[in-house]
């Protein structure tokens, strides 16, 4: 399956806060760990919701952790 | 291994049960030469529905068996239930792909019909692509959680 359009930052934002592993951030917006790791490997667009969830998160603005890279 | 994949293979599990021993029965009653004369259609259908209850029982079994077994297997103590937004995604897909597929048997065995083929052949390829949709969305659901989606 190809990469989406949709970049993002959630690696790096994880390890911004205090190295967060993937099953805690899973845990915290309410999916999978597997979800996760194929959000940050961009092969997955996450819903709207779960987004902003995990902006929320990382109490960050939704645009510093999604970037749409299409034309 | 999430939830929704240790579930997708013990649906596949059971499918493949119900499928050997659907047609491992049918092929006994076959060779006593039951489907011959006017009662042949009914006890197909009393077979059919009598695996109706066993599958749900070996789904049920299976599901149960496979959330030891990975849970043993991967040590964790503390499994996750969770079931999700791409969960749910992989399976609609999936199920999009299982329709396309008893779609197909279903079309297979109308044609089997126009040609002459037995009341009795025609419902067998009926079930068989049944079986086989389902199998086939087991597989592919396996397929897409490994691909990530």
């Amino acid at each position: 399956m190809g990469k989406t359009q949709i970049s993002n930052t959630i690696r790096r934002l994880r390890f911004d806060a205090d190295e967060m592993t993937q099953k805690q951030l899973a845990e915290l917006v309410g999916v999978t760990r597997q979800t996760i790791v194929a959000i940050e490997k961009a092969k997955y667009a996450p819903s709207l919701e779960l987004a902003f969830l995990i902006a929320r998160t990382f109490d960050t603005p939704l645009e510093e952790v999604f970037t749409f890279n299409g034309d | 291994m999430s939830h929704q994949v240790r579930n997708t293979y013990a649906s596949l599990f059971s499918g493949l049960v119900m499928f050997v021993l659907y047609f491992w029965r049918i092929s006994y009653l076959f060779e006593q030469g039951r489907f011959e004369g006017a009662e042949a259609m009914s006890l197909l259908a009393k077979t059919f529905l009598l695996m109706i209850p066993v599958g749900i029982i070996a789904t049920v079994i299976s599901m149960i068996l496979f959330s030891i077994l990975f849970a043993i297997a991967a040590r964790d103590g503390n499994p996750s239930f969770v079931i999700d937004e791409r969960d749910r995604l992989i399976e609609l897909r999936a199920l999009r792909w299982s329709y396309y597929i008893f779609g197909a048997g279903f079309i297979c065995s109308m044609i089997a019909l126009a040609f002459g083929h037995t009341a009795f052949t025609v419902f067998n390829l009926i079930i068989g692509s049944l079986m086989l949709a389902t199998i086939a969305e087991g597989l592919i659901q396996l397929a897409m959680h490994r691909r990530g989606y």
